[in-house]
């Protein structure tokens, strides 16, 4: 700041008053004066300047996926408010601790919760509870898988990712999940690893539309080329109709890699 | 990063039409269809009407209530973090946590101003998880559209840099202020300060903004010069 | 006893144990020492809790980046490149003390958590540490090498190869324009690996004895595995012949190849677009 010794005075005053200009709250008089200092004073006009060229940095857009993620949100809360709470409880209290610990402690406190709910209860009570307890234990090994896919490290995600492998069919917040890894995770070898796994969820059965329509989705939002030609053969094999005008648009679209378009256009010509 | 920008800066959201995007507008007609026999004009029904409807147990009317905001709160987060994934994550966040704290709300008090205080909250949070670091995209770094003449795209490359060089503080009231359209004795009210505070932290945060500016600027001629 | 009551003593039994973890440690902040010369960085970095693994995260844009690892508890950075900020004075700052870094190179140190910086322009960093460490490293253009380095590896590089001698724990290493080569020692049984290609070679060496899961896929190259390791696929279209030179089993598929080696285990994810991929046997 090489005019900082001697403070000019109206400087110092337009100084001043350059925020309320800025948010329109000068009076008017004020105003004028500030802007004939402006003209003159090259300094505080280009402080000004840098207000309004501040507005040209450009917005962005939200994603379609968003809301959907917003309303299974909603949805989830209206339908059951109390594994929400379980859900909150989760986020609050074993978030912060180290995962490895996390698990053992939750382990331990489903454990603690499942002997205390045995004491004194009848036999059909109990086979009714064990259902519902087995139906809790298979939601925390979600609510793991959700907890790995947020963590840190890149190496924790991918080991969220092959967990969630392991856990069968699919349910939905898991696949938004993987989808939301696919799209946005930062290691590219993590999104190849959700890829494969929502491919053999997609393979068969209900999911199978929604994963499709979230990989057509997630197809522009793709910038690793190596993914992309992933998610290309992928398409491939699922063979929606729409991926067929999508990957028509890939292989003469120069934006893409070379790599990517020849895969686009080689999976073209293998398409009855 | 596509598209018209929004009119940022004149503090006004409430009325304001919200953004129909494929599989927004559509699905709300939807659920009006089922629902309850009341339906939202999102045009009409200030933000605190609806906040006061969810906090009374109406979860629905939170929908309108995301329609109009999300937008902002993702831009918010992306000026303050420039990480895509972490700022949709919190504004996702944002939503739960005004569920879950909707008895908090008054009604009769700005909505707007409620939102950011639980949004900064929710940043906070998130950061701590973190250590303090979240990546930032190396793509939002440098935002430039295409129909940029050259110079002007490497003066925005150069403004979102210096942008980014600020420190936290200063960069938040900033975006609090010049893209968010919070005025000051809003921001006055969210970080605990007199208004005459956020007015000097403002001006403050606009000179170091302009000095990284100039550094940037000169670094990368610099660089450019040699050979 | 309903659900709700169950989720209340749960509650309370986390709240007890919050309470006690809350007691526990303080964040320790590390410390940092730099020494600065005309074109040389140099900042050495002292850990919270030294007898526990560092994390290190290092993000550039151009240059090379070397790791060794080594038998001490701090972590040491050297930077080589040429900096714009001349080492002289300007006019306005004679007499002053100057606390920025030339070229931007510096550290944070948080409760084990070092963060490196460097400035805008290209430079070659060299970083000595502890061998358990975890290393996070991003280069947009530029070579990485990491050398004894047991901790998780997390590595991509754009445009550059990658090597690895001397590893083990659990590695994820991207290089989208460039080659990997590795040679690991040790893998860690829970989580998986995964090194992926646009176009290079993947070259890597692993441990004879380990039990792993392969999924191992090349586009347009092919995939080579050791003959001495105990590999057994189940698809049934998989196509093999034997190669009459290096011993090697060729396989080659359209699909990903899926396999287990030693009867399983680690998951190792394999990935390549244009280069061929060889899995060799180590000792």
């Amino acid at each position: 700041m090489s005019k900082e010794v001697v403070p000019d005075n109206s400087c110092a005053r337009a100084e001043q008053w350059l925020p309320d200009y800025w948010q329109d709250e000068l009076r008017s008089g004020d105003r004028a004066w500030l802007e004939q200092h402006l003209q003159t004073c090259a300094e505080c006009a280009e402080l000004a300047a840098f207000w309004r060229e501040l507005g040209q940095l450009p917005e962005a857009e939200p994603d379609p996926r968003q809301r959907r993620r917003f309303d299974a949100m909603l949805t989830a809360y209206e339908a059951t408010p109390s594994r929400l709470a379980w859900t909150q409880a989760w986020r609050m209290w074993l978030r912060p601790l180290p995962l490895g610990l996390a698990l053992v402690l939750l382990l331990a406190g489903l454990g603690g919760g499942w002997w205390l709910h045995g004491l004194g209860h009848s036999a059909q009570g109990q086979a009714s509870e064990i259902a519902e307890l087995r139906e809790e234990v298979q939601d925390t090994r979600q609510l793991v898988v959700l907890s790995m896919l947020q963590q840190q490290s890149a190496n924790d995600r991918l080991a969220g990712v092959s967990y969630s492998n392991r856990l069968g069919p699919l349910d939905p917040q898991i696949m938004q999940a993987l989808l939301h890894s696919l799209q946005y995770d930062p290691s590219p070898d993590v999104r190849l690893a959700a890829l494969d796994a929502l491919q053999h969820a997609g393979g068969g059965g209900e999911a199978a539309p929604a994963v499709t329509r979230g990989l057509l989705e997630a197809f522009p939002y793709q910038n690793s080329p190596l993914v992309q030609v992933a998610l290309v053969d992928s398409l491939l094999e699922l063979r929606p109709p729409a991926a067929r005008a999508l990957l028509q648009k890939v292989s003469t679209d120069h934006a893409y890699s070379p790599e990517v378009r020849q895969r686009a256009e080689w999976g073209l010509t293998h398409w009855q | 990063m596509l598209g018209a920008p929004l009119q940022a800066g004149n503090g006004k959201t409430e009325g304001l039409l919200p953004l129909c995007l494929p599989g927004g507008c559509g699905s709300r007609s939807r659920r009006a269809a089922h629902g309850p026999q009341v339906i939202i004009q999102p045009e009409s029904i200030t933000d605190d009407v609806l906040m006061s409807r969810v906090r009374d147990g109406d979860v629905q009317a939170l929908a309108p209530l995301f329609d109009r905001h999300h937008a902002a709160l993702l831009n918010f987060y992306l000026r303050t973090t420039g990480n895509r994934a972490s700022s949709e994550d919190l504004v996702q966040d944002v939503f739960v946590r005004i569920l879950k704290y909707r008895r908090t709300y008054r009604p009769g008090s700005r909505f707007l101003t409620w939102m950011y205080h639980i949004a900064r909250h929710a940043r906070v949070d998130y950061l701590r998880k973190r250590h303090g670091e979240i990546e930032w995209d190396d793509a939002y770094a440098a935002p430039v559209l295409p129909s940029d003449p050259a110079e002007s795209a490497q003066h925005r490359l150069w403004l979102a840099l210096a942008l980014r060089r600020l420190p936290d503080d200063k960069r938040e009231v900033l975006v609090l202020s010049r893209f968010q359209g919070l005025r000051y004795e809003a921001i006055a009210q969210l970080l605990n300060c007199e208004p005459g505070a956020v007015k000097v932290r403002v001006h403050r945060a606009m000179r170091e903004l302009r000095e990284y500016f100039h550094q940037i600027a000169k670094g990368q001629i610099a660089n450019e010069e040699k050979p | 006893m309903g659900p709700n009551m169950k989720t209340r003593i749960i509650k309370v039994y986390w709240l007890t144990l919050m309470l006690s973890l809350a007691v526990v440690p303080v964040l320790v902040r590390g410390q940092t020492t730099s020494e600065q010369s005309a074109d040389h960085n140099r900042v050495v970095v002292r850990l919270s809790h030294p007898s526990q693994p560092a994390r290190i995260r290092l993000q550039m844009l151009v240059g090379h980046i070397r790791v060794q690892g080594y038998n001490g508890n701090e972590v040491i950075i050297e930077g080589a490149g040429k900096h714009t900020h001349a080492s002289g004075v300007p006019e306005e700052a004679r007499g002053m003390r100057r606390l920025t870094q030339p070229g931007g190179l510096g550290a944070d140190e948080d409760n084990n958590v070092v963060t490196i910086h460097t400035g805008f322009e290209p430079e070659n960093i060299d970083l000595l540490v502890p061998a358990s460490s975890a290393v996070s490293l991003k280069t947009l253009t530029g070579n990485l090498h990491v050398q004894g380095v047991l901790g998780e590896l997390d590595l991509e590089s754009t445009n550059g190869a990658i090597t690895l001698d001397q590893v083990g724990g659990s590695i994820v290493a991207h290089a989208l324009n460039g080659s990997i080569t590795a040679n690991v020692v040790r893998l860690d049984a829970d989580k998986p690996f995964s090194f992926s290609t646009l176009n290079g070679r993947i070259d890597v060496t692993l441990p004879a004895g380990m039990h792993a899961t392969l999924n191992v896929r090349s586009d347009q190259g092919d995939v080579y595995l050791d003959q001495g390791f105990d590999f057994k696929s189940p698809a049934p279209s998989s196509s093999t012949s034997k190669s009459e030179s290096n011993g090697m089993l060729k396989l080659r598929m359209d699909k990903t190849i899926r396999g287990t080696i030693n009867g399983g285990g680690v998951e190792i994810n394999i990935r390549s677009f244009n280069g061929n991929i060889l899995i060799h046997k180590g000792k």
